[in-house]
């Protein structure tokens, strides 16, 4: 790995002798309106500090995905920082052949997965084994009252009983809005699964909100 | 339609709820759901349901993400150093051919000795000139690095200054012409409420010509320079402030006005009116005469001490410093990035500090200074001595529009503070000068330790070292020798 130092040491732009230049080590407009193409073939010709203009330019997005599905605040850095090491590392043979956001959305998804199976109790519903529960087992198990929680809250704990082939595709579609295309290469698996997933995700949270539903739509 | 199964219609609902369905599709999927009510309910809900997560919060977005990820980076970059460059197999050879090398080298370095040592005194007496040089830096950080040209021109706006790009602090000059100049730092960037303005909306508007721009950018780049200039933090968790700061913002505004013809200035009225910023053009007064062809671009202070605020979780005061910001700029990009979190941690604790510790530390008549602690609110007044329209500003074309609301705020005032005699002398007894002097000394002192301790060390460590590679140079020359 090449040193890393130069991202904090070194300015994006060097300016010969003009020490004011020296100054900002905060990527410079120019840099930050190129697209990401153009950052990475900086990047894998040398310039690594293009990476830190990648990083800002996704960092929200990744806290944010990481953060739909873990639903906690503690460990969203963490993981976060972890997605976009694993990214600095396979920057070098990015090899184009997907847009970044799609391939960072990939490592991100794959962190999550990851750390899912390492904590495998269901953090709210206590449910063992729901992978292999049917729709209507879920559903009985699951659903919940409109009480005094929040209905962000009820939709963030909804997810969460999702088995999770089921819950990363709507996240990605419905709190993240990508496409099915997209979410076929993050998931790295056909749109028509993408498609049935989604569907067969959506009835079951569907199930599982069914009060919420029933309360917001009168 | 009607033969579909379950999980078909299911997927038909989730796909019309994404609006994938051809029109064909859609106009089947609605004359089905017309006449079949729990596939309707079953539509209406995903529909509802879509809203719902469309609607969820978000995280607080973390402006010290970089910072922390490049730590991680830089770490793992060091650990990685530590590896073999090459498979452990090859370890016998390449210790080998090291053994070699070195020998050559050795032997090189004894016939060519006499240059050698001459180039070593040489560049020893460079480094070590070098190392003395830097020992303050890490003592003294700025607070506002990290600007760029469109932060400049919000804060000539609305007097907003971010503590760092992405922080949710900071700093905001608010002038009132009756009462003075207040700098509040807020703890909430949000709360400022102000729309984002970049300079480029600023040209889009006045539309300036080449050279007008080049002026512009000329002004904006003098006034980050000051900015840069304006605020330090200090490792002792003091604070220095230049109340120049306060006009800053009402000059920088001025100066673009003076670039602009008239038909120009119409349109920045216009264009500060809609954006509800702090000034308005000032049609009345003369404009400002023609700008020097070019802003100096290093205004250096390091030999012209200023006036700062000085504040430490014990007390404040105002001294006369001369910083060399120069010699701080080149270890910016170091330790900005590795200090702000630190930095805006103690600094938060340092001002609620101070606020805690209300209400007053006294001031004499002819140098009004006080501190006012309200809560989670400190407020900081000067007398005229320190901020002197006529001494340091060119003519202002820009009027203030009015004042804002307050949340967290150093507060600094103008005008004399005679007239307010129950709030300032409750401790007349104290003389201003005798804490300057102790709050200087000490914050002085408290820096050549630190240089004191850091120069012996590095010396004592490229001495030893010296030492160490002589007595090895030695021992590798009189083995290849025998």
């Amino acid at each position: 790995m090449a040193k890393a130092s130069v991202y904090m040491n070194e300015p994006l732009h060097k300016a010969g002798s003009d020490r004011s230049s020296d100054r900002r080590p905060m990527p410079d407009e120019a840099m930050e309106t190129r697209n990401d193409d153009v950052l990475i073939s900086l990047f894998q010709s040398g310039d690594q500090g293009v990476f830190r203009v990648l990083v800002e330019r996704y960092q929200e997005r990744i806290r944010n995905l990481l953060f739909s599905i873990f639903h906690e605040t503690e460990t969203i850095d963490d993981l976060a920082q972890e997605v976009f090491i694993k990214a600095y590392e396979g920057l070098g043979r990015f090899r184009f052949e997907s847009s970044f956001y799609t391939w960072l959305y990939r490592i991100a998804v794959n962190r999550a997965r990851d750390e899912l199976r390492k904590r495998k109790v269901r953090r709210f519903f206590s449910f063992h084994g729901l992978d292999g529960s049917t729709e209507k087992e879920v559903t009985e198990r699951t659903t919940v009252q409109p009480v005094s929680i929040d209905e962000q809250e009820l939709v963030a704990k909804g997810l969460e009983a999702l088995p999770e082939k089921y819950r990363m595709p709507v996240i990605l579609k419905d709190l993240d809005g990508l496409s099915y295309e997209e979410i076929s290469e993050v998931l790295e698996c056909e749109v028509g699964t993408v498609k049935s997933r989604l569907s067969r995700g959506r009835t079951m949270l569907r199930n599982i909100l069914a009060p919420l539903l029933r309360e917001s739509g009168q | 339609m009607n033969g579909l199964s379950k999980q078909e219609l299911r997927e038909l609902l989730s796909l019309a709820v994404d609006g994938e369905l051809d029109a064909e599709r859609q106009k089947a999927l609605d004359e089905y759901c017309s006449s079949h009510p729990e596939a309707m309910r079953e539509l209406q809900e995903l529909r509802r349901l879509k809203t719902l997560m469309r609607a969820r919060g978000t995280i607080a977005p973390n402006p010290f993400f970089w910072t922390r990820l490049s730590r991680s980076l830089e770490k793992s970059a060091e650990e990685s150093e530590n590896l073999l460059p090459f498979p452990s197999k090859f370890l016998p050879a390449a210790s080998a051919i090291a053994i070699v090398t070195f020998i050559g080298i050795g032997i090189t370095v004894f016939l060519q000795r006499g240059p050698l040592l001459q180039f070593i005194s040489e560049t020893s007496t460079e480094v070590q000139h070098a190392y003395e040089n830097s020992i303050l830096k890490g003592s003294i950080l700025p607070l506002f690095a990290n600007i760029g040209n469109d932060e400049v021109l919000q804060y000539a706006l609305f007097g907003t200054l971010p503590l760092d790009k992405g922080s949710d602090a900071a700093l905001r000059v608010d002038e009132a012409s009756a009462e003075g100049y207040k700098i509040e730092v807020g703890l909430k960037a949000e709360k400022l409420n102000r729309p984002a303005v970049t300079v480029k909306d600023l040209y889009a508007e006045v539309k300036p010509t080449k050279v007008q721009a080049v002026r512009i950018d000329s002004v904006l780049k003098s006034a980050r320079e000051k900015i840069a200039r304006a605020g330090f933090y200090a490792e002792n968790n003091a604070l220095a402030i230049d109340p120049e700061i306060t006009q800053l913002n009402r000059r920088v505004l001025s100066r673009i006005v003076g670039v602009l013809g008239p038909a120009q200035r119409k349109r920045l009225d216009r264009f500060l009116r809609e954006r509800r910023a702090a000034y308005t053009v000032d049609f009345d007064e003369p404009h400002p005469t023609e700008l020097p062809p070019a802003v100096p671009r290093h205004a250096s202070v390091s030999d012209r001490p200023r006036d700062y605020i000085v504040i430490t979780p014990d007390s404040f005061a105002v001294a006369t410093l001369a910083f060399d910001v120069d010699s701080l700029h080149g270890q910016w990009s170091v330790q900005i990035q590795s200090n702000m979190v630190q930095m805006h941690r103690k600094l938060e604790e340092f001002v609620r500090a101070q606020a805690r510790r209300a209400p007053i530390i006294p001031e004499r008549t002819e140098a009004p200074v006080r501190v006012v602690g309200e809560g989670d609110v400190m407020s900081i007044e000067i007398g005229r001595i320190f901020v002197d329209e006529e001494r340091n500003l060119p003519r202002l074309v820009v009027a203030p529009r009015g004042r804002g609301e307050t949340f967290f705020r150093f507060e600094m005032r103008t005008g004399t503070v005679s007239g307010d005699s129950d709030r300032l002398n409750i401790h007349p007894e104290l003389d201003i000068e005798a804490q300057v002097r102790t709050q200087m000394d000490s914050m002085v002192k408290h820096l050549e330790r630190m240089q004191d301790r850091q120069l012996r060390e590095l010396r004592t460590r490229d001495s030893l070292r010296a030492l160490r590679e002589a007595a090895h140079r030695r021992a590798v020359i009189a083995d290849s020798l025998r």
